[in-house]
C-alpha cells in the first residue's frame, strides 16, 4: 500500500514539474526570445557569408587573373 | 522504506530530466530564425590593387545584400550587411547602401571601423564588373570585382513577387490575367492575395504567371543582382523590351563619365544606348514594369 502511494505521489510531482517547465518554455518565460540588433546583424552576415561560400567557394588569384584578362 | 524513497527520487529525476529536454526543444523551435537574402546587391570576387604600389595587390571576395531576418513570431526585418574577404582576412561591412548599380559600405573588424568600400557596376562582355575604391587600414586600393551568377531561390523570388503584388495590387492582377487565370481574388477575406500568390509561386516558380510578375518586379528593382542578370539575359535576344532601356540608362550614368568603359560592352547595350541617344525628349518611356512581354532568363 505504502509503495503504491509513494509511486503515485512521485509520478504526480514529476508531471507537475514537466508541465510547468513546458508551459514556461512555450510562453517565452525562458527569456532570449528577442534578438538584439547585433544578433540580427550577425545572422544577416552569416547568410551573406553562406552566399559567398556557395557562389564563389575557393577562388584563387590565378582564377581571378584569368577571368579579368578574358573580360578585359 | 528506504527503497521506496530511492524509487521516488529516481522517478523525480527522470521527470525533471525529461522536462528539461522538452523545454530545450521547445525554446529551440520558438527561436528558430529565418535569414533570407532579400536583395543581392553585389556578389563576386576580384582584385584590390594598391593605388600607391601596383605590386601590392590582394584577392578579394565580396557579398553585399539586404537580408530579411525573421523570428518565428516576429515581423520580418531587413538588414543591409556585407562581408569582405581581403586575402584571408574577413571583414564585416556595415552602413551598407545598395543602389542601382552602386554599393557602398564601411569596413569593420571586431567592431572597429577599418576602412570604406565604394563600387559601381559596369558591363564587360556578358559579365557585370564592379569597379571602385577601397580603403583599408589607411591604405587606398582600386578594387575590381566580377559579379558571379547565383540561383535566385524560389523562396526569394516568391518574396519579391509578394512585394510587387502588395505594392501594386492592380498591376499584379493585370499581369497575371494577361498570361493566365487569376491566382486569387484580391477581395477575398482572410489571407491576403499577395500571400496566396507568394505561396503559389514558391511552389510553382516556373508558372508563367509567376514569371511575369517577377519580371514586373525586376523592372522596378535594378538594385537587385538577380534582376539585372535576368534583364541582361533577356536583352541579349530582345533589345526592344523597356527593361533594356532602364538597365542601359543605369549603366549609362557611368559610361557617360568614362567613355572608355564602353569598350567591350555587349552589342545589345551599345544598340540600346544609341536608340536612347536618338530618342526625342518627349519619348522618354513611362513604362511602369507592367508590360506584357514574356519574362526571360531564369
Amino acid at each position: 500500500m505504502k509503495t503504491a502511494l509513494t509511486l503515485i505521489f512521485a509520478v504526480l510531482i514529476a508531471a507537475v514539474v514537466i508541465s510547468g517547465c513546458v508551459q514556461q518554455a512555450a510562453t517565452g518565460g525562458g527569456g532570449g526570445q528577442q534578438l538584439t540588433a547585433a544578433e540580427k546583424e550577425q545572422q544577416a552576415s552569416q547568410a551573406v557569408d553562406q552566399e559567398i561560400e556557395n557562389a564563389i567557394g575557393n577562388i584563387t588569384l590565378e582564377n581571378v587573373e584569368n577571368e579579368l584578362l578574358t573580360q578585359g | 522504506m528506504k527503497k521506496l524513497m530511492a524509487l521516488a527520487i529516481a522517478v523525480l529525476l527522470i521527470g525533471i530530466t525529461g522536462a528539461a529536454v522538452m523545454a530545450d526543444e521547445n525554446v529551440g523551435s520558438q527561436t528558430q530564425l529565418h535569414a533570407k537574402i532579400h536583395t543581392m546587391g553585389a556578389l563576386g570576387y576580384g582584385i584590390a590593387t594598391s593605388q600607391a604600389n601596383s605590386m601590392d595587390f590582394e584577392l578579394i571576395k565580396v557579398g553585399i545584400a539586404s537580408v530579411s531576418i525573421k523570428l518565428q513570431n516576429e515581423t520580418e526585418e531587413l538588414t543591409n550587411v556585407g562581408i569582405l574577404y581581403f586575402g584571408e582576412s574577413r571583414y564585416v561591412l556595415k552602413d551598407v547602401v545598395i543602389g542601382n548599380g552602386t554599393a557602398a559600405a564601411n569596413i569593420y573588424l571586431n567592431g572597429t571601423q577599418k576602412g570604406t568600400i565604394s563600387l559601381n557596376s559596369y558591363l564587360k562582355g556578358d559579365r557585370e564588373i564592379w569597379a571602385g575604391t577601397l580603403t583599408l587600414d589607411s591604405a587606398a586600393y582600386n578594387a575590381y570585382v566580377i559579379q558571379v551568377p547565383r540561383i535566385w531561390k524560389p523562396a526569394e523570388k516568391a518574396e519579391a513577387i509578394k512585394d510587387y503584388c502588395q505594392n501594386n495590387p492592380e498591376k499584379c492582377k493585370a499581369a497575371i490575367k494577361a498570361v493566365g487565370g487569376i491566382i486569387c481574388d484580391p477581395q477575398e477575406e482572410g489571407v491576403s492575395c499577395a500571400d496566396k500568390i507568394k505561396t503559389f509561386c514558391e511552389q510553382h516558380p516556373d508558372d508563367n504567371r509567376c514569371k511575369v510578375v517577377s519580371w514586373a518586379y525586376c523592372k522596378l528593382h535594378l538594385e537587385d543582382a538577380n534582376c539585372r542578370a535576368q534583364i541582361i539575359e533577356k536583352c541579349k535576344n530582345n533589345t526592344n523590351d523597356t527593361a533594356c532601356d532602364k538597365l542601359t540608362n543605369m549603366y549609362n550614368k557611368y559610361v557617360d563619365k568614362k567613355l572608355e568603359t564602353l569598350k567591350n560592352a555587349p552589342a545589345w547595350f551599345k544598340s540600346v544606348r544609341e536608340r536612347i541617344k536618338n530618342r526625342l525628349p518627349g519619348e522618354i518611356d513611362a513604362e511602369d514594369g507592367n508590360g506584357p512581354a514574356a519574362p526571360g532568363g531564369r
